[in-house]
């Protein structure tokens, strides 16, 4: 029972993709610094572009993923947990409008 | 010509006593004063002080200052422009290059703190903000300066207050309001009124100016930050084609007996049911409106107007439209747009059990998902994660 409550406190991001223990908050912090900087956000859009699941169609549609620049609010070139819950915050409290 | 003076006994003026008063009482009207409010409003702008006015103009077409220089009484914008010093505007300024730019940074300087800001278009962000710059800087880099002077800013115009065309999708220029940018912490926040439109009218836009000047304070704004006496009702409510609305008598084509007799435009794409703004009863220089000149309203002051379907779609079939397209795709957009920054950009991949992430969800023991999904979009979600299985 202990189990199963400590399972459900740990962010879904860790234990959740096959096989990958990302550390920080996602798993594609590639070089595990708790930061998504511009070339890992570039790899994730990059992704989405090419991924297709088995009909054919783009799992993952890029043009709803925000512009690095929008999440990167302190401008420091790296996004943090905090400055993406901001912006995915503020996205939700806004609705429409999506930024390529 | 001093139109200030002539209420003040100061000299000559072409603007009588009694058309002041009486726009005055129409400002009143339009801000829903109560009925002392048109005297106040009168007293006050016969002897407040001049208000500095900085007039910043980004990615736009100018529409907004030519609304407000059209108006049907020049006289009243010569009135308002007594009531404001305008130290900086683009189109209006008569100096040029490093002259205008001395003159806006020794505005700032001086009224520091004091300054009404007024921008009209809105701010790439994109590019390093090379998509417009003016004397060398950005956009962005301007906008911060002057809010830094500023006591409020008015968000001029739907591209200024939402984006509006520059910000249309896909956005290359990375176009923003300035609401947007303040909700990001990307410039200094300060008071700000929204006053929406393609172009907003030109007697709200004197109207909030004038109740700035003469109150001191900003007038009541809803939810979107638009000054509600103005924005309180939509298109629809108040349109002069409501009666064949309501009697069911529809135009079909732009050119058939329905059109000619002036009947409701809904079935030609007309969004005057969702768009707010006081189109149907002060109307554009208080004559006239697109509806009333037999064109459906485009809804252009709603945020993201340009992205929601064709201007000649009907609402109803626009809707479902959407409705498919949203039942289709809503569970990929919940992912996408929350959870693949996370998580890997491929939903199969989830080794978590789609029925329990609403559990996980909502459990309040992640801290990462303080976001809230609604219940339709948490079943799109979970639905859209079984079948990516």
């Amino acid at each position: 029972m202990r189990i199963l409550v400590w399972l459900f406190s740990v962010p879904l991001a860790l234990i959740s993709e096959a096989g990958s223990a990302a550390p920080g908050y996602s798993v594609h912090d590639l070089n595990r610094d708790g930061y998504l900087n511009r070339s890992e956000y570039a790899a994730l859009r990059a992704h989405c572009q090419a991924h297709q699941d088995v009909r054919g169609r783009r799992r993952c549609d890029p043009t709803r993923l925000l512009t690095f620049e929008l999440l990167d609010a302190d401008r420091d070139g790296q996004v943090g947990e905090l400055e993406l819950l901001n912006a995915l915050g503020w996205r939700h409290r806004h609705g429409a409008g999506w930024h390529d | 010509m001093v139109c200030r003076s002539s209420v003040t006994n100061r000299g000559t003026c072409r603007i009588s006593r009694r058309a002041f008063l009486k726009q005055c009482a129409l400002w009143a009207s339009l801000l829903a004063l109560p009925p002392g409010g048109a005297p106040i409003l009168a007293r006050a702008l016969a002897s407040g002080p001049r208000l500095p006015m900085v007039w910043l103009s980004f990615q736009e077409c100018t529409g907004c200052t030519e609304s407000l220089m059209r108006a049907s009484a020049p006289d009243i914008v010569q009135l308002l422009f007594e009531m404001l010093s305008l130290d900086y505007h683009h189109t209006l300024q008569a100096v040029a290059g490093d002259a205008a730019e001395v003159a806006r940074k020794a505005t700032l300087r001086e009224y520091a703190g004091r300054v009404l800001l007024v921008v009209e278009g809105s701010v790439p962000t994109a590019l390093g903000g090379a998509c417009c710059t003016i004397a060398g800087e950005d956009a962005l880099s301007l906008l911060r300066q002057c809010l830094d002077a500023s006591e409020a800013v008015i968000a001029l115009g739907s591209c200024a207050a939402f984006g509006g065309l520059p910000g249309a999708a896909p956005n290359p220029t990375g176009a923003l309001g300035v609401g947007e940018l303040m909700s990001q912490g990307r410039v200094p926040q300060r008071p700000l009124v929204n006053l929406p439109g393609c172009p907003p009218i030109p007697d709200a836009i004197a109207a909030v100016l004038a109740y700035r000047v003469a109150f001191g304070r900003l007038p009541e704004l809803d939810e979107r930050l638009r000054p509600h006496a103005i924005y309180a009702e939509t298109v629809h409510e108040r349109c002069s084609r409501r009666g064949h609305f309501e009697a069911g008598r529809y135009a079909r084509t732009f050119d058939d007996e329905g059109a000619r007799a002036g009947w409701c435009l809904l079935e030609l794409g007309c969004k005057g049911p969702v768009t707010r703004n006081a189109c149907s009863t002060w109307r554009w220089n208080g004559v006239g409106n697109p509806v009333e000149s037999g064109h459906p309203c485009l809804g252009c002051a709603e945020p993201g107007f340009w992205d929601r379907g064709g201007f000649y779609v009907p609402l109803a079939k626009a809707a479902a439209q959407a409705g498919t397209a949203e039942s289709d795709n809503a569970g990929a957009a919940v992912y996408d747009s929350r959870c693949v920054y996370c998580h890997s950009a491929d939903a199969g991949a989830l080794r978590t059990d789609p029925d329990q992430v609403p559990t996980l969800l909502r459990s309040g023991n992640i801290s990462a998902h303080r976001f809230e999904l609604d219940d339709t979009e948490m079943r799109a979600l979970v639905d859209y994660l079984k079948e990516t299985r």
